[in-house]
């Protein structure tokens, strides 16, 4: 510690930023090619991949560039309840407003957007007929 | 007098206020972000619409979260060199972040205006974005095309705009007119679906080469039936209209007659019943033609239009997106509120600039940084939800 | 529309205000031994932030239909839909807005809050030696930090659904006004969830303070110390983290889903605990203790009591069963004032007549306090009690005229006797006005520890000047301890390093 308060942390090269900063790069070029390869044609693989590379992203920026690796981790204390009651509060949305359609009234039901694929599985285009 | 304190952690108030504001910010893009979340994978089963059906180029999108990490790299050296006591330096760095920033955002520009001219976005008074292809549509995409018209005739036209009414009025009447037509002309509701759906994407197509491949047979389908059709009912017309011919001469003869008796007077009197049958019938035919005639036309015409009627006629009709709403809803909620982080993290950087950023300022130089990368880091997390997903 | 600016003043204009604000930055740098809060200036900032929002609420009076048309909860689609009410209009929106201002405003005075508590303790206050009201205060800042920026995005989502017409919390098939048949694909429950984040740890952000203040002054005039400091704070900490993550149990007939409606019975039981913990401690603290009977003191057992017919009565909704029953009747009105009301302002108002010394430099005549505690607790009493029997009779709430509800008529004369009580007590607050301003001019002169109390803001000059202290704090002990075996004194203030020293400290004082 220095007088102002500061953490002195003197190992951290300007090399590490730089290494830091490729590997943020190659990972947003990881992520950008996770969404067009063969990954997604399973959409849950895909995301999860998808997410992963951004929570490694994202803990990097916090380690290196946040200095959060050269510090002692009281920081956790108020940041580490944030991100669980966050979680907490999406996961408590999920069954009410993630499951809406199950509960659908017949009346909802009929002006809510749907699947295209579904409303023309079942008809045959090739069909067409016109009153005369 | 000063007091001694003795402080919990081994940080400034200020770095400690920021990491504690950070914490609230969490909670903030937690709940915005989890709004996105709930509404998206809850949203009726397949419908939400793909990157392409709402017009977001990946590619700009990685770009931005590329000008980004940049930006958090300079600012990460802007620290360093403040802290080790090189205004200079630092103040280089700065401004390269302030540049960074300013193109995030003028790219974010270019994304809003790209959409805006598709028509995407919550509107006052009404979205022009419908959920499905049904008869509020129709009616809406009715409403608002004569709309269009009468706006168009109201001013002085220009040829452009001489050009563009054409263009409407073909509209009106050889697409909107005729699906009405159709909807109303059978019981069957896929049917009606169908013609509906049909209308909508070739006013904004949701590329989607499966789906696009029956939109496509359908479309042919429906011009050779109604080629057929105006060959049949053009003959009826012209043979009616002979048929009219004969007994409008068939009565001038009759008529000529002097001192007519009762046989004549009651054959005049169904000749002339039969010829006003034929004018109505004719009416009737003629209508008929006309509307075949400009589906054949708006058939034809927008055949192949590039990107849809909207974007090659530079208009802005209701179209169809499923979760259409619900998507341009959440996508602006989020982009826009990070967009005012970014342009608050450049009024922070604005404020720093002026002044000397050396040892001294150092710690003040870290607490925008530190904001400045939980920024980035709300973005990484947006580039794949809202791009890739 | 009254029913709404009342609840709405009440709680974000009075009650949090006074607690947080008022207190929290008078309190939190003398208890502690700081000059000034961490940040002024953001402190500034978060109280001219105060102004806009007031301002806003007022305005929206003003407006079509005198009021927001959406009750406090402002749930959608009500609030959402732009005439579907006679305030439904710019009321509704200014309402919006002045929400917004006073998040961003309590947003910043919680950071300053929790930046003072880590970062300006005196040497030797050690976080256990911190008063319950610092605890209090600390907590509820906290509780502040995480469940407000969720109801400013709520908040601003609701407005963008007002103004730009979106549809975060309008469903389909909607088919009135500005909602067209194509908007829609939103959730009205979401708005319900993310109000009830923020709302019910606000019923918390609006105690724990006053539970704070009530277990100090308890520990001063019983001569006790506190019985379980340790215990205390964490059934504080404990009542916080349990009320994150109770919310939903106001929503127990929206149409929610069973599972995670028992689950929040489930979690709202559990916070009986921590409280039985306050209210068993609180008792402990007073139970073979010297009792002084002041004003403060009567109020802090007000407090006590009150809580606990309010808690009571809580534990009796949280079964979803019995609050379907009860759902918006007067039952819940009952609780809800016992517990804002019976508990929150009548511990702010013991710890106004506790603290007035220490703020003017007089004492408030204590005749007049214990009249004025005497008229409120039983007037309060009056108005309050019978809500409870009014709504198991199923009296509803938010009705101008209930009495045509087939059998209501019969309770008419409750009702009356409930008006003639808050009549009188509203009166019953003139005293306090009157022994208030009063007290500033001609109250007799206080010196630095009128109660001879133990905590830190007691050894500074009263008024205290700027700075706050005249002398760099030292602390060696705890707050609480009362009747310490080695003092002759039954006090032992925090500062005074051994029980020797005590004699000059008289001395000096």
């Amino acid at each position: 510690m220095n007088e102002t308060g500061q953490p002195t942390h003197k190992k951290n090269s300007p090399f590490i930023f730089i290494i830091v900063f490729l590997m943020l790069c190659a990972l947003t070029g990881l992520s950008f090619w996770i969404g067009r390869s063969h990954l997604m044609e399973d959409k849950f693989t895909g995301w999860s991949a998808m997410m992963a590379v951004s929570v490694a992203k994202a803990m990097l920026v916090v380690l290196f560039f946040m200095h959060l690796w050269w510090e002692r981790p009281w920081k956790y204390v108020l940041t580490l309840p944030a991100i669980i009651m966050g979680a907490l509060l999406v996961l408590l949305l999920v069954p009410d407003i993630g499951f809406r359609t199950e509960r659908y009234s017949q009346e909802r039901n009929s002006s809510a957007a749907e699947s295209r694929e579904l409303t023309l599985d079942s008809v045959n285009s090739e069909d067409v007929h016109f009153e005369r | 007098m000063g007091l001694i304190y003795q402080p919990a952690v081994p940080v400034s108030p200020g770095k400690l206020a920021v990491w504690l504001f950070l914490s609230t910010e969490i909670m903030f893009f937690t709940a915005l972000i989890g709004t996105y979340i709930v509404l998206r994978f809850g949203a009726p089963e397949g419908s939400w619409p793909t990157t392409s059906a709402v017009r977001i180029v990946e590619w700009i999108g990685a770009l931005n979260t590329f000008v980004l990490i940049c930006s958090s790299g300079t600012i990460v050296f802007a620290f360093e060199n403040a802290r080790r006591d090189k205004p200079a330096q630092a103040k280089i760095w700065l401004l390269l972040t302030m540049l960074l920033g300013g193109a995030f955002l003028g790219i974010k520009a270019y994304e809003y205006g790209s959409k805006f001219a598709h028509g995407i976005y919550p509107r006052v008074p009404r979205s022009l974005i419908y959920d499905r292809p049904d008869i509020n549509y129709l009616s809406g995409l009715k409403q608002n095309l004569s709309q269009e018209i009468r706006d168009l005739e109201e001013t002085k036209a220009s040829p452009d705009e001489q050009q563009k009414l054409e263009t409407l009025y073909l509209l009106q009447l050889g697409m909107v007119g005729w699906t009405e037509q159709k909807v109303g002309s059978t019981d069957d509701p896929m049917m009606k679906r169908l013609a509906i759906e049909s209308l909508a994407q070739q006013i904004y197509p949701i590329s989607d080469p499966q789906t696009d491949e029956r939109i496509n047979t359908y479309v042919a389908n429906e011009a050779n039936e109604v080629q057929m059709l105006f060959g049949e009912e053009n003959a009826k017309l012209k043979e009616t209209e002979l048929t009219l011919k004969s007994t409008q001469s068939d009565i001038g003869q009759l008529s000529g007659i002097k001192e007519p008796n009762d046989e004549v007077k009651s054959t005049l009197a169904q000749k002339t019943k039969l010829a006003n049958q034929l004018t109505a019938q004719i009416t009737a035919l003629t209508k008929k033609t006309t509307l075949l005639r400009k589906r054949k036309e708006a058939l034809e015409i927008f055949k192949d239009v590039h990107g849809g009627i909207n974007e090659h006629y530079h208009l802005k009709l209701p179209m169809v997106i499923p979760s259409g709403n619900t998507w341009a809803n959440t996508y602006f909620l989020l982009t826009g509120f990070h967009a005012l982080h970014v342009f608050g993290g450049l009024v922070a950087f604005l404020v720093l600039c002026p002044k000397r950023l050396g040892a001294s300022r150092a710690g003040l130089v870290e607490n925008v940084a530190l904001y400045w990368h939980f920024v980035d880091i709300v973005w990484i997390f947006l580039f794949p939800l809202l791009y890739l997903f | 529309m009254l029913f709404t600016m009342h609840a709405t003043i009440m709680i974000f204009f009075v009650i949090i205000p006074i607690l947080a604000g008022g207190f929290g930055n008078y309190l939190i740098p003398l208890m502690i031994g700081a000059e000034d809060m961490a940040f002024p200036r953001l402190n500034m900032c978060s109280y001219w932030f105060m102004w806009p929002a007031f301002g806003c609420m007022i305005l929206s009076f003003f407006m079509p239909g005198h009021g927001p048309g959406a009750g406090w909860t402002s749930y959608p689609p009500l609030s959402v839909l732009l005439s579907s009410a006679p305030g439904s209009g710019n009321a509704q929106t200014l309402w919006t807005l002045g929400m917004i201002f006073i998040g961003v405003a309590s947003m910043m005075g919680s950071l300053n809050y929790m930046t003072t508590i880590i970062q300006m303790r005196a040497p030797g206050m050690h976080m256990f030696r911190m008063p319950m009201t610092v605890w209090g205060m600390f907590i509820t800042a906290i509780m502040q930090a995480f469940a407000l920026p969720v109801l400013t995005a709520a908040l601003l989502m609701q407005l963008s659904d007002r103004v730009l017409l979106t549809g975060f919390f309008l469903p389909e098939a909607i088919a009135a006004n500005n909602a067209s048949p194509a908007s829609g694909g939103g959730q009205p429950l979401l708005w319900q969830h993310l109000f009830w984040f923020y709302s019910h740890p606000a019923v918390y952000i609006m105690i724990l303070p006053a539970m704070g203040m009530v277990s100090d002054m308890l520990s001063c005039f019983s001569r006790k110390p506190l019985f379980g400091y340790r215990p205390m704070v964490y059934s504080i900490t404990a009542i916080a983290g349990l009320g994150f993550i109770v919310w939903g149990h106001h929503m127990f007939i929206s149409g929610m889903n069973q599972i995670l409606a028992v689950s929040f019975m489930v979690s709202t039981m559990l916070i009986a605990l921590p409280s039985g913990i306050k209210v068993f401690n609180w008792i402990g603290t007073m139970y073979g203790g010297r009792l002084h009977l002041t004003t403060p003191m009567l109020f802090s057992i007000g407090f006590v009591s009150m809580f606990i017919i309010g808690g009571l009565s809580g534990i009796v909704m949280a079964a979803p069963p019995v609050d379907i029953m009860i759902h918006d009747t007067y039952y819940i009105v009952a609780h809800l004032h016992y517990v804002l009301f019976g508990s929150s302002i009548l511990g702010v108002m013991g710890a106004i007549y506790f603290w007035f010394p220490k703020m003017f430099g007089r004492m408030m005549n204590d005749s007049l306090g214990k009249l004025h505690f005497l008229l409120t607790f039983v007037f309060l009493n009056g108005t309050f009690y019978p809500m409870h029997l009014l709504g198991a009779k199923g009296f509803p709430r938010r009705y101008a005229d209930p009495y045509q509800l087939e059998g209501m008529l019969e309770l008419l004369p409750m009702n009356q006797f409930m008006t003639y009580c808050a009549i009188g007590m509203g009166a019953a607050q003139l005293i306090f006005l009157v022994n208030f301003v009063g007290s500033m001019f001609v109250g007799p002169k206080a010196d630095r520890n009128p109660w001879n109390s133990n905590s830190l803001e007691w050894s500074a000059p009263s008024p205290p000047g700027h700075g706050n202290f005249d002398f760099q704090p030292i602390v060696y002990r705890g707050p609480y301890e009362y009747s310490h075996p080695d003092t002759e004194t039954d006090h032992f203030p925090q500062i005074v390093a051994e029980a020797t020293d005590m004699k000059n400290v008289e001395v000096n004082a």
